[in-house]
């Protein structure tokens, strides 16, 4: 079994240009997420887990695997602890 | 790696000052039918069309709509639930991740309609109390017993969990009873707020300024500056209007918003990206385009500071987005006077400006 990351599915989200706008399910809490966060972001659709989404992070932006884990572990945690993803156990879609 | 640390409300800010720099249709308004079961005198829709967007038609035009990047729906009329399929076309949009707002007049609510429309979590719910008794209210609305229902719809709806607003706009008849009126809607549960100033028609006509305070009017209402809006230093500015926002009317024509008459094309002969997106009209190329500092006349007005020009407005009272709207330099003149008046009132510097060359501008 392995942790992986989903978005919660009831959240609003678009891609504007680079960036991803969050939305809150009252329509008024509004989350930006930056480049890279909004490539976290991307990923994060409980097929992934976090170490996958860093190798994925290395490929598109100019950061070590060390910077990518640091990264997605704490864009996750920041995500998680604003209620707008959530960990889930499983195995990845093949 | 930034979230973003900014308040919401500056987020909300922030996203809609990108999205209007790329023309991103983020709120919409829709109006469904332009039916109606009230009468009010002074409502703004004066067009006779019947013609109506069926069911599926709307699901395409919300589709559309995403995909363009929509966020948000204003759905209004006429009245809304007149369309027996109001609900069938509020619960797609929902579905589609789309948050919804209303503008009904809730005479028409029923308890299961109140909890259907609770579930679909709506950002907010309009209404309107046009007084705080029966004889007041249908004096405008002009039909009889449209207070209660209304009154009583206000409640279904607060019952099945939501908080509508009631919204006033002051007019000559009810100008005393507002304090009331915020009674009344708390006591059932509602918020409420007033508003002021009565738009032309959508064909031109000037027959919603008879039911608006005269200046004197305004003076002796006692409801004093805060109330009719605060001042802009920089002057009247542009909107959002043909950039994040836009409006499908019920047969489908698009236009930049619900009170601007300019028709950018029609749903039905061509698809939203077209109009929108990739054959925009020159009139809406240059509504894009529009600077404060286009509004040469306003520019240089000595009531600006006053002023709350809509662009929409203007171009209904004159046919030109970037020039005076008669109506806001009246609205404004009225702000300056309550000013001066307070001034007077507070013992402070006589006021010196020269009225006739504000009657000039």
């Amino acid at each position: 079994m392995e942790t992986q990351i989903v978005r919660n599915e009831d959240l609003v989200w678009r891609r504007i240009e680079d960036e991803i706008v969050v939305i809150g399910n009252d329509g008024l809490a509004v989350h930006m997420l930056n480049k890279s966060a909004a490539y976290i972001w991307e990923q994060c659709d409980g097929t992934k887990s976090p170490d996958e989404i860093a190798v994925g992070l290395c490929e598109h932006f100019e950061v070590t695997p060390e910077e990518a884990r640091a990264d997605v572990q704490a864009t996750i945690d920041k995500l998680e602890g604003m209620g707008l993803m959530h960990k889930t156990e499983g195995n990845p879609v093949q | 790696m930034s979230t973003g640390s900014a308040g919401s409300h500056t987020r909300l800010h922030d996203m809609l000052r990108k999205c209007v720099a790329l023309n991103i249709p983020v709120q919409a308004t829709l109006e469904l039918t332009y039916r109606c079961n009230l009468n009010c005198g002074h409502c703004y829709i004066d067009c006779k069309e019947s013609d109506e967007l069926t069911l599926d038609e709307w699901r395409q035009v919300l589709d559309q709509l995403k995909a363009a990047g929509l966020l948000y729906i204003l759905f209004t009329g006429g009245e809304i639930m007149v369309r027996r399929d109001f609900l069938d076309i509020a619960t797609y949009a929902r579905r589609r991740g789309l948050f919804i707002s209303l503008l009904t007049n809730c005479t028409l609510v029923t308890p299961e309609m109140a909890l259907a429309i609770a579930a679909l979590r709506p950002v907010s719910i309009g209404t309107s109390l046009y007084g705080a008794s029966a004889s007041t209210h249908e004096s405008i609305t002009r039909v009889p017993g449209s207070f209660n229902k209304t009154v009583e719809g206000i409640k279904l709806l607060v019952q099945a969990g939501l908080v509508p607003r009631v919204q006033t706009v002051v007019m000559k008849s009810l100008a005393g009873e507002l304090p009331k009126i915020k009674e009344l809607a708390k006591e059932i549960g509602a918020i409420s707020s007033a508003q002021f100033g009565l738009a032309p028609s959508r064909s031109g006509s000037n027959y919603p300024s008879q039911y608006e305070l005269s200046e004197d009017e305004v003076l002796e209402s006692g409801l004093g500056l805060d109330f009719f809006g605060v001042c802009v230093e920089e002057g009247p500015g542009v909107c959002r209007a043909g950039k994040t926002q836009c409006s499908v009317s019920p047969s489908g024509d698009v236009f930049p918003c619900n009170l601007f008459p300019l028709k950018l094309g029609n749903i039905r002969e061509s698809s939203f990206e077209t109009i929108w997106r990739l054959e925009p009209c020159a009139e809406l190329r240059y509504l894009r385009s529009m600077r404060r500092s286009d509004l040469h006349a306003c520019q240089v007005c000595e009531v600006k500071a006053y002023c709350h020009r809509c662009t929409a407005v203007a171009f209904i009272e004159t046919g030109r987005m970037d020039g005076p709207s008669p109506t806001a330099c009246r609205w404004a003149q009225m702000r300056w006077r309550l000013t001066q008046d307070a001034e007077v009132t507070q013992c402070q510097k006589k006021p010196t400006l020269n009225r006739k060359s504000l009657q000039k501008s």
